[in-house]
C-alpha cells in the first residue's frame, strides 16, 4: 500500500470528525505550547542572569569566609565563617602576595530601613569602598561625589543614595548634605547616583552605599568581612590570582591541607556555571510538569482514538474485506493518531512562541530592557518530536483493536 | 478441480456455554463462470455460508478449497491477497465510505493492490462506466440514491477484475426497479465471464442465476439448475 494512500486513509479519518479531532490535540497543544514557553522564558532568564553577572567583567573575583559549600553542614558554618578580617585583606592588599590584583574591596550588607524627617524606606545597604561602583559599573554620582579614603579610615557617617531611594525619600528639593537615619544614627548625603537600572545583580538605583568601615564597626559591630571582591588586572591573569590569594590566606592561617580552607574563593566563570546549573535544573524542572500535561494529552489522544475505531468497525471490516491486511488497518490508524499529536504539536509550537514573544513583553517592563526574546530551537524540535512519540505510543493500542478486528464482525456491526 | 470446492462444511458459533450450528455439513462444486443463487430463509445459514467462501470467517469442520487449496494452506497476508484480487464483495447495506467520491471508493481496493497508481484512474473509470455511472464520478455517495449506491459498490467489486463476485442479498435495500438495474449488472458480469455468487431469499432474484442451492437449517435443501433464469431488461440501465 502506498504511503500516500495510507495518509490519505487517515486523513479520512479525521476530516469525518473535525472539531472532535481539534478538540482531541488540546491537550497536546497546552503541553507542547508549556514547555516551548517554559524553555524560551529559562533560556532569556539565563541569558539575561548570565549578562548581567557578565558586566562585572571576567575579571571579577569574589572571597568569602568559611569552607568551599560541598553539603548542608557547610551551609551553616559559613552563616558563622569570620576567617576573613582585616588582617587579611591587609595581607592581599600586599602586592608581593599577589602581584595580579587591581582593586579590592570588602563587601558588607547591612540589613534594616532608612528614615529621613519620619518617612522610612528600605534599601539595600552595602558597604564598599569609596568608588568601587565606578570602577565596577563605571556608574558616577550625578549629584556630589564618591566618599574618600579619608571617610573610610575615620568611619565617617557619609552615604551615597540611588536614584529611586532620592525619589521616594526627597521629594524635591536639595538632597546633597540631608541626613538620612540608618539603624537610629545618622548619615549625610554627599552623592546621588544616577538612574541605571538593573546592573548586575544588583539595582543600583535602590541602594545607599557607605564606606565599608563604617558599616562594618558602626553599624554591625562586627570585625570579619562578609565579602571581599576583587578585580585581576585582567582575565588571563585571574587563575594565577586566585592561586596566589589561596597561598597567601592558607599560609596567613596555617593551612597545609586545601580541604582545610576557611575560605573560598568564586570567579566570575564559577558564578556563570553555578547559574547555568541552577537554570538548567529550573528549566528541566518545569518541563517535566508541563510533560505531565503531554501525557494526559495522549490518554485523550488514546480515548478518542478507541471511539474512533469503534465507530468505524464497518469501514475496517470492509476495507478488510477488499484486501487490507491487518498490517495496514493498523498503520492507518496509527498514522492517523500521529497526524492528530503532531499537528497538536506544530500548533502548541505556535502557540507557545506567540506566548514567549508575550511573555518577553511584560517581563521587559518588569526587568528592564535586557531581557531578550529567545526561540529554543531544541525545543522546539524536542515538542515535535514528543508529540509524534506520544501519537505511536497511545495511538498504538487502539490501531491494534482496530487491526485485530474479524472483518466478518466488523461488517455485521450495527 | 473445481474454483470452489466444498466438503460436508461446518460452522457452530460458540457463544461461551450455548452452541449455535449454522452448518452442518453443506457440500457442492462451484466451476469457474458459474452465476449460484444460495437461497434459504433467514437463520438457514447462507451468509454464514458467503462469509467461509468469501474469506471472511473460518469452518469449524468439513473443507473449503478455494483455487485447490484450503484457507489453512494461505497465510493472512495471502488471504488479504485473494480478498483483493480474486474476490469482489457487494453487500445489502452498500458499505462505502461516507463524504467521499464515487471515483475514491471505487479506488479503495487498488490502493491495497500491488497495481501502479499511475493505471488506478483509468482501472477505476471503466468500472464505473461499466456500471453507468461516470456522469456521477465525482458525486460524494450520499448525494446517490440507494440503487445507484450499490451500482458503485459493483464497480468497487469488479474494479480489480475479480474471478469470484460474492452479493450478498444485493437487492435487499432497493426497491424493485433499482433492484432489476443490480440484477442486470450482475448478470452482465456473468456474462462477462465472472463466478457470481448470490445471497437472496427473493425466489424471483434468484432465478436470474442459472443454479439456485436451497439451505435450510443449515443443510442443502435442494441443489438445482434454473432452466428458465429470466434476463433482466438491460433498459433499466441508463
Amino acid at each position: 500500500m502506498n504511503v500516500k494512500y495510507i495518509f490519505k486513509a487517515a486523513l479520512f479519518g479525521l476530516k469525518i470528525n473535525k472539531s472532535r479531532s481539534f478538540l482531541t490535540i488540546l491537550g497536546i497543544v497546552i503541553g507542547i505550547s508549556s514547555i516551548i514557553l517554559i524553555m524560551s522564558i529559562g533560556q532569556s532568564g539565563e541569558s539575561l542572569i548570565l549578562s548581567q553577572v557578565e558586566t562585572m567583567g571576567s575579571n571579577f573575583v569574589q572571597v568569602n569566609p568559611g569552607k568551599q559549600i560541598k553539603g548542608p553542614q557547610d551551609m551553616i558554618d559559613t552563616l558563622f565563617a569570620d576567617s576573613i578580617k582585616d588582617r587579611e585583606l591587609k595581607a592581599l592588599q600586599n602586592k608581593n602576595n599577589v602581584p595580579d590584583l587591581m582593586d579590592i574591596t570588602p563587601s558588607l550588607i547591612v540589613p534594616g530601613n532608612i528614615s529621613y524627617q519620619g518617612d522610612t524606606y528600605k534599601p539595600t545597604i552595602i558597604g564598599w569602598t569609596a568608588d568601587w561602583v565606578g570602577k565596577l559599573f563605571d556608574v558616577y554620582p550625578e549629584e556630589g561625589e564618591f566618599f574618600t579614603d579619608d571617610d573610610i579610615k575615620s568611619l565617617s557617617s557619609v552615604a551615597i543614595i540611588g536614584s529611586e531611594v532620592k525619589d521616594e525619600m526627597f521629594a524635591s528639593g536639595r538632597v546633597i548634605g540631608e541626613k538620612i537615619k540608618i539603624k537610629d544614627k545618622l548619615f549625610k548625603i554627599i552623592g546621588v547616583l544616577p538612574p541605571s537600572g538593573q546592573i548586575s545583580m544588583f539595582s543600583l538605583d535602590k541602594m545607599v552605599i557607605i564606606p565599608y568601615t563604617t558599616a562594618q564597626k558602626y553599624l554591625l559591630g562586627i570585625d570579619y568581612y562578609q565579602e571581599l571582591h576583587l578585580r585581576a588586572k585582567d582575565e588571563e591573569a585571574v587563575p594565577k590570582m586566585i592561586e596566589d590569594i589561596k597561598i597567601t590566606l592558607r599560609d596567613l592561617h596555617g593551612i597545609d591541607s586545601p580541604e582545610d580552607d576557611d575560605f573560598s574563593i568564586t570567579a566570575q566563570s564559577d558564578m556563570i556555571d553555578r547559574i547555568k546549573l541552577i537554570t538548567n535544573v529550573l528549566t528541566i524542572l518545569l518541563t517535566s510538569v508541563a510533560a505531565i500535561s503531554l501525557v494526559v494529552g495522549g490518554v485523550g489522544i488514546m480515548n478518542i482514538m478507541l471511539v474512533s475505531v469503534t465507530e468505524r468497525t464497518r469501514e475496517i471490516g470492509l476495507r478488510k474485506a477488499i484486501g487490507a491486511t491487518s498490517k495496514n488497518i493498523l498503520v492507518q490508524f496509527l498514522i492517523e493518531s500521529i497526524i492528530l499529536t503532531v499537528l497538536g504539536g506544530a500548533v502548541g509550537i505556535v502557540l507557545g512562541i506567540s506566548f514567549s514573544y508575550l511573555a518577553s513583553l511584560v517581563l521587559v517592563r518588569i526587568v528592564g530592557a535586557s531581557w531578550d526574546f529567545i526561540i529554543s530551537l531544541p525545543a522546539i524540535f524536542l515538542g515535535l518530536g514528543v508529540a509524534g512519540f506520544v501519537g505511536l505510543i497511545f495511538g498504538l493500542y487502539p490501531a491494534k483493536q482496530a487491526a485485530q478486528k474479524s472483518p466478518m464482525e466488523a461488517l455485521r456491526y450495527e | 478441480m473445481s474454483l470452489i470446492r466444498v466438503e460436508n462444511l461446518e460452522k457452530i458459533y460458540n457463544d461461551g456455554e450455548t452452541k449455535t450450528p449454522a452448518l452442518c455439513g453443506v457440500s457442492f462444486d462451484i466451476e469457474s463462470g458459474e452465476f449460484v443463487a444460495i437461497m434459504g430463509p433467514s437463520g438457514s445459514g447462507k451468509s454464514t455460508l458467503l462469509h467461509i467462501l468469501g474469506f471472511l470467517d473460518e469452518s469449524t469442520g468439513g473443507n473449503y478449497f478455494f483455487d485447490n487449496k484450503t484457507i489453512k494452506e494461505y497465510s493472512l497476508t495471502e488471504i488479504a491477497g485473494i480478498r483483493n484480487k480474486k474476490m469482489g464483495f457487494v453487500f445489502q447495506s452498500f458499505n462505502l465510505l461516507p463524504r467521499t467520491t464515487v471515483l475514491e471508493n471505487v479506488k479503495l481496493p487498488l490502493i491495497y493492490s500491488e497495481i501502479k497508481e499511475s493505471l488506478w484512474e483509468e482501472m477505476a473509470l471503466k468500472a464505473i462506466e461499466q456500471v453507468g455511472l461516470l456522469s456521477r464520478k465525482d458525486y460524494e455517495t450520499s448525494q446517490l440514491s440507494g440503487g445507484e449506491k450499490q451500482r458503485v459498490a459493483i464497480a468497487r467489486a469488479l474494479v480489480n477484475d475479480p474471478q469470484v463476485i460474492f452479493a450478498d442479498e444485493p437487492t435487499g435495500n432497493l426497491d424493485s426497479k433499482s433492484g432489476q438495474v443490480v440484477m442486470s449488472l450482475i448478470q452482465k458480469l456473468n456474462n462477462q465471464g465472472h463466478t457470481i455468487i448470490l445471497i437472496t431469499h427473493e425466489t424471483y432474484t434468484a432465478e436470474s442465476a442459472k443454479r439456485i442451492i436451497k439451505l435450510k437449517d443449515g443443510k442443502i435443501e435442494s441443489d438445482k439448475l434454473v432452466l428458465n433464469s429470466h434476463f433482466v431488461d438491460e433498459e433499466f440501465i441508463k
